[in-house]
C-alpha cells in the first residue's frame, strides 16, 4: 500500500495535542478513508474481545479518557456506533483522530454511521459551524460528510450481538435486507437506511410507531423478540439515546443502549459507558464521568466579543 | 366516517382538558407573558382586563411582530450594545394589551361550550386562526369566562388517533387530493434571524423554510422558534447571528436530536403526513423534490381544510 507523504502516526500525535491536521491533511485523509470503507460491507461482521462505544458527540477529551480507560487502539479492539460530531466544542479533532486511527489499524477499529453523519444534521447541530470557524470554509466539512456516506451502517459480533446506531425498521426486518442497501448517499429522510439511524426502542408499546423526532419510529419488545429470532442474534447493542447512568438495558437484557458522552453539552450531568464484550460474549459496562479537561478546554464562543465585560 | 367524527365530539372533551385556564394580564409586559408562555409551554394566552374579560389573545406570532416592529422602529441606532439595550428596554415596557394580536391574524373568535368539533374546524378554516377560545356563558352569572382554548394541533393529534376514521380517501398521494406546488417562502442560512422573522410578519406566514446557498431545505424556522432565546438577556443581539446558527443554538437546546427539515413528497398520502406531524408535534411540512428543494408547504390549517371539502363532498354526493 503506497503511504505517500502522510505519516498517521505524526498526524494522530499531533491530534491528541489537540491540534487539528490542516486543510489538505484532511482531504488526504478522507480520500483514503473512502477507498478503505469502499471494502468493506452494509453489515461488518467483527470477533470479540470488542469494545463497544456510544455516541461521543465532538466531546474529544472525553474520548481520549475512552482510550485511557478502555485502552489504547490497537491494544484494545473498538467498535464506535456514531454521532462523532455536533453539540460538542471539538468534533473536528474527534472524527479526525477517529479516521487516523481507522487508517492506521484497520482491522482493530471499526467506525458506523450515525444519524449525525450527514449533511443535514451537522448544518443545524454544530458541526458545519465548528468548521466554518476553525477553517474559515466550508471544505473541511464537505470532505467529512463526503466520507460520511461510505460508513458501514451496522456489525455483528461473533454471529450473535448485533450492532447499530438506532435500531430497526419496519422495512428491514431481516439483516440481509440491510446488507442489500445502497448505502453510499446522504442519509434519507425515510426508509430503512434513515430508520436503522434514527429509530429508538419502546418499553411500553409493542410494534413500529412513527418517532417523535420526526424520522425513524419507536419498537417494541415484540419487534425486537421477532428480530432476534428471524436472524438467529442473542442481542442488540445500540445508542442514540442519552442514558443518565451510560448505559440501559431493556427486554429481558436482550437490548442494550450504551451512551459514552458523559456530562452531555457540557450541562446534562450523566454518566457514561463503553460496553467491553469478551469472548464469552459477555457484556461488561464500564462506566465514567466527565474528563477533567473536557470543561477546563471550552472555547470562547462568543459571537460579539465587543461586549463589555462588566454589564454582565 | 368523517362527519361522525368531528360532530360527536363536543369541544370542551378535546384532549388536553386544562384543570385551570392559564392567562395573563393586559398589563403586564412582555417578558411576563412570555415566561408565562414558557412555562407552560404553550403558543398563546387569552390576555384579560382589569374585570377579569378575555379582550384578545397573545401568541409568538404576535411577539415576533412586536420585535420586528422594534428593530425597524429603532434602526437608526445601530447595532452596539447600547442600542441593543435600548432595544431590551422598549421590549420590557411593552405590554400585553399593545400585543394582543398584532399580528392582526390572531382574533378572538370563540365558540360556545358545547359546540362540536366540526364547529370549531369551521370557524378556524374561515378566519385562517390556529386557535378558538371555548367559553362559558353560565358561570355565576358574572358573564362569559374562557373555559378552553382549542388549537390546530390538539384538533390534528385527535384526527390523528382516528386516523382510520378518514376512510380510503387519506391514504391517497396528496396530489390526487389537490394538494399542489406553490412558491414557498424560503430564507438562505447566511441571512440574519431577523430577516426570517420580518419574512414571516411581512408575509403574514408563522414559519419559513431554510434553505442552503443550492436551494435545499435544511430546516424549519418559526416564531415559535424565537421563545427558546427570549429566555436569555440578549435576545436582540441574537437576531443578529445569521439564520444558522440562530437554528443550531435553538435546536440544540434540547438533548434529544430531532430531524430538522421534516418533509414529504407529492406521492406520500394525508394520512401519513398526519401520523408523521402529530408524533413530531409540528405545524406544517415541506413538500420537497427529489433534490430535497422545497415545491411546497402543507400546514394544519390546509390539512383540516380539506378534510371539511371532503366532508362537504361527501355529504352533496353520498355515494362517491
Amino acid at each position: 500500500m503506497n503511504t505517500s507523504s502522510l505519516n498517521l502516526d505524526y498526524c494522530i500525535e499531533k491530534l491528541q495535542r489537540g491540534e487539528i491536521l490542516p486543510e489538505n491533511t484532511i482531504k488526504e485523509i478522507t480520500d483514503k478513508m473512502k477507498e478503505l470503507l469502499i471494502g468493506e460491507s452494509n453489515v461488518q461482521e467483527i470477533r470479540s474481545p470488542v469494545t463497544v462505544v456510544g455516541d461521543v458527540h465532538g466531546q474529544f477529551y472525553d474520548v481520549l479518557e475512552i482510550f485511557k480507560i478502555g485502552g489504547q487502539c490497537p491494544n484494545t479492539n473498538y467498535l464506535f456506533l456514531g454521532d462523532y460530531v455536533d453539540r460538542g466544542y471539538h468534533s473536528v479533532e474527534t472524527i479526525s483522530l477517529l479516521t487516523c486511527l481507522k487508517l492506521r489499524y484497520p482491522s482493530r477499529i471499526t467506525l458506523l454511521r450515525g444519524n449525525h453523519e450527514s449533511r443535514q444534521i451537522t448544518q443545524v447541530y454544530g458541526f458545519y459551524g465548528e468548521c466554518m470557524r476553525k477553517y474559515g470554509n466550508p471544505t473541511v466539512w464537505k470532505y467529512f460528510t463526503e466520507m460520511f456516506d461510505y460508513l458501514s451502517v451496522a456489525a455483528i459480533i461473533d454471529d450473535a450481538i448485533y450492532c447499530v446506531h438506532g435500531g430497526l425498521s419496519p422495512s428491514a426486518p431481516a439483516i440481509d435486507q440491510i446488507k442489500v442497501l445502497d448505502r453510499f448517499q446522504e442519509v434519507p429522510n425515510e426508509g430503512a437506511l434513515s430508520d436503522i439511524l434514527w429509530s429508538d426502542p419502546d418499553p411500553e408499546r409493542d410494534g413500529f410507531v412513527e418517532s417523535q423526532r420526526g424520522a425513524g419510529y419507536s419498537y417494541g419488545k415484540d419487534v425486537v423478540m421477532r428480530f432476534l429470532h428471524t436472524n438467529k442474534m442473542q442481542h442488540i447493542i445500540r445508542a442514540h439515546q442519552l442514558c443518565m447512568d451510560g448505559y440501559q438495558t431493556l427486554f429481558d437484557n436482550r437490548l442494550s443502549t450504551v451512551w459514552s458522552a458523559p456530562n452531555y453539552c457540557y450541562r446534562c450531568g450523566n454518566m457514561a459507558s463503553i460496553v467491553e464484550v469478551n469472548e464469552k460474549l459477555e457484556r461488561y459496562f464500564n462506566t465514567y464521568a466527565a474528563a477533567p479537561d473536557s470543561l477546563s478546554n471550552k472555547p470562547n464562543l462568543d459571537t460579539n466579543k465587543e461586549l463589555p465585560d462588566y454589564f454582565l | 366516517m368523517s362527519l361522525n367524527l368531528l360532530t360527536s365530539i363536543a369541544v370542551d372533551e378535546l384532549p388536553p382538558k386544562l384543570e385551570e385556564m392559564v392567562t395573563v394580564k393586559n398589563t403586564d409586559s412582555i417578558p411576563t407573558v412570555f415566561k408565562t408562555l414558557s412555562k407552560h409551554g404553550i403558543l398563546s394566552v387569552p390576555v384579560l382586563n382589569e374585570q377579569n374579560r378575555p379582550i384578545g389573545l397573545v401568541d409568538y406570532v404576535d411577539i415576533v411582530n412586536c420585535v420586528v416592529q422594534i428593530i425597524n422602529h429603532t434602526d437608526l441606532l445601530g447595532n452596539d450594545y447600547y442600542s441593543f439595550l435600548e432595544r431590551e428596554d422598549l421590549f420590557n415596557h411593552t405590554y400585553a394589551s399593545y400585543v394582543t394580536d398584532l399580528s392582526q391574524r390572531n382574533p378572538f373568535i370563540p365558540v360556545v361550550k358545547g359546540a362540536s368539533l366540526l364547529e370549531a374546524i369551521t370557524i378556524m378554516t374561515k378566519n385562517k386562526i390556529n386557535r378558538v377560545p371555548v367559553i362559558d356563558n353560565n358561570l355565576n352569572g358574572d358573564g362569559a369566562a374562557i373555559v378552553n382554548l382549542i388549537t390546530q394541533s390538539a384538533i390534528l393529534s385527535y384526527i390523528g388517533k382516528n386516523i382510520e376514521s378518514l376512510g380510503k380517501w387519506a391514504l391517497k398521494p396528496i396530489k390526487e387530493l389537490g394538494f399542489k406546488e406553490k412558491k414557498v417562502i424560503s430564507i438562505d442560512f447566511n441571512k440574519r434571524a431577523l430577516d426570517a422573522f420580518e419574512l414571516m410578519a411581512s408575509h403574514r406566514v408563522n414559519g419559513v423554510a431554510v434553505n442552503d446557498e443550492k436551494g435545499h431545505i435544511i430546516a424549519n424556522i418559526s416564531a415559535r422558534d424565537l421563545k427558546e432565546l427570549l429566555n436569555e438577556t440578549r435576545v436582540f443581539e441574537n437576531l443578529y447571528l445569521s439564520v444558522g446558527e440562530f437554528i443550531s443554538k435553538v435546536r440544540q437546546q434540547d438533548y434529544k436530536a430531532v430531524n430538522p427539515s421534516i418533509s414529504c413528497h407529492m406521492n406520500d398520502s394525508l394520512a401519513s403526513i398526519i401520523t408523521r406531524m402529530v408524533a413530531a408535534k409540528i405545524h406544517r411540512v415541506y413538500i420537497i423534490d427529489e433534490e430535497r428543494k422545497p415545491i411546497g408547504v402543507i400546514s394544519i390549517h390546509d390539512i383540516l381544510n380539506k378534510i371539511l371539502e371532503h366532508i362537504n363532498n361527501l355529504t352533496i354526493k353520498p355515494m362517491q
